[in-house]
């Protein structure tokens, strides 16, 4: 699948990202990625130990 | 002179029904008292506000509700500060702008957490056990916080929020709702914002939590049914006992 990384930019402050027919503002997709980048990590890093209790 | 009194025939000091577990089989013959029997029978203190955790909890997947209700709390105190000052405020000074900073990302940051605490709860399908009112509760408040944080777009009181009042009449006219729904009436829009809203979402968020307490954490999908933890979930009476 051909991946088309382009700016279509309509405004010189507001990138697009593009594969193809898909367009997305680089803001969500840095909201996006960080999101399934934290889910990921939840899911195997090791979640420090609790306080000893007596 | 001395009177002698006689002494009660009933103690006067705290008697059962005083203590925070009346016996089930109390006669109650007001409102209030049946109220307090239902709320301790669903709730007892040491299930509103528990000291231990069953250890599948002890996961970063567990974490994300929590910090969704972080970043509404830093909305919420925020927002205050916005409004006791004013939109001159936050637009003319520098403070303003850092509180408006503050204000917008908390938003973002709730809207994030929000977003990962449902990825992990829908995985785990979290609505099993008796939880599907509290599965509704948090579909609720993430559809009412998108009408709140919509109508604070609206409130920024610059051309971004002039250009989206005015993309957003065309879909609520088409809708049919847009003559009682004016997103371009500031001062309506102000209201829903800061009073409404608001309290729709702390509401909804409080009973979700209380219902998160009363039916405990869902447990991961690969845990048994016969496991220890959840066995002392659902009977903590009988743990008790155990303990004793």
């Amino acid at each position: 699948m051909q991946i088309l990384l382009s700016s279509v930019a309509a405004d010189a402050s507001t990138i697009y990202l593009g594969w193809g027919a898909f367009t997305i503002q680089l803001g969500n997709f840095i909201v996006i990625s960080v999101m399934l980048v934290l889910f990921a990590l939840a899911l195997v890093l090791p979640f420090p130990a609790g306080r000893k209790r007596k | 002179m001395t009177t002698v009194v006689p002494p009660p025939t009933t103690p006067t000091g705290p008697t059962e029904a005083d203590s925070p577990s009346a016996k089930p089989d109390e006669e109650f013959y007001t409102w209030t008292g049946k109220a307090r029997r239902w709320m301790l029978k669903t709730l007892p203190p040491k299930k509103l506000l528990p000291e231990t955790q069953p250890s599948y909890v002890a996961s970063w997947i567990y974490v994300f509700g929590m910090g969704a209700i972080a970043s509404l709390a830093v909305i919420i105190v925020s927002g205050v500060v916005l409004s006791l000052n004013g939109p001159s405020w936050w637009h003319l000074s520098s403070l303003g702008h850092f509180v408006n900073s503050m204000h917008l990302w908390s938003v973002e940051f709730f809207f994030l957490f929000m977003v990962v605490h449902l990825w992990g709860k829908f995985w785990m399908a979290a609505w099993r056990g008796g939880r599907l009112l509290t599965w509704i509760t948090g579909v609720v408040s993430f559809a009412v916080s998108i009408g709140a944080a919509f109508t604070g777009y609206l409130l920024q009181t610059n051309f971004e929020s002039e250009w989206i009042s005015f993309e957003a009449k065309d879909a609520l006219n088409a809708a049919g709702i847009g003559a009682w729904f004016n997103v371009a009436n500031v001062g309506q829009m102000f209201m829903w914002h800061i009073t409404l809203l608001p309290l729709a979402v702390a509401a909804i968020v409080a009973l979700h939590v209380l219902l998160v307490r009363v039916h405990g954490v869902v447990s991961p999908l690969d845990a048994a049914e016969t496991d220890t933890q959840l066995r002392d979930a659902a009977f903590p009476e009988l743990t008790d006992k155990a303990d004793r």
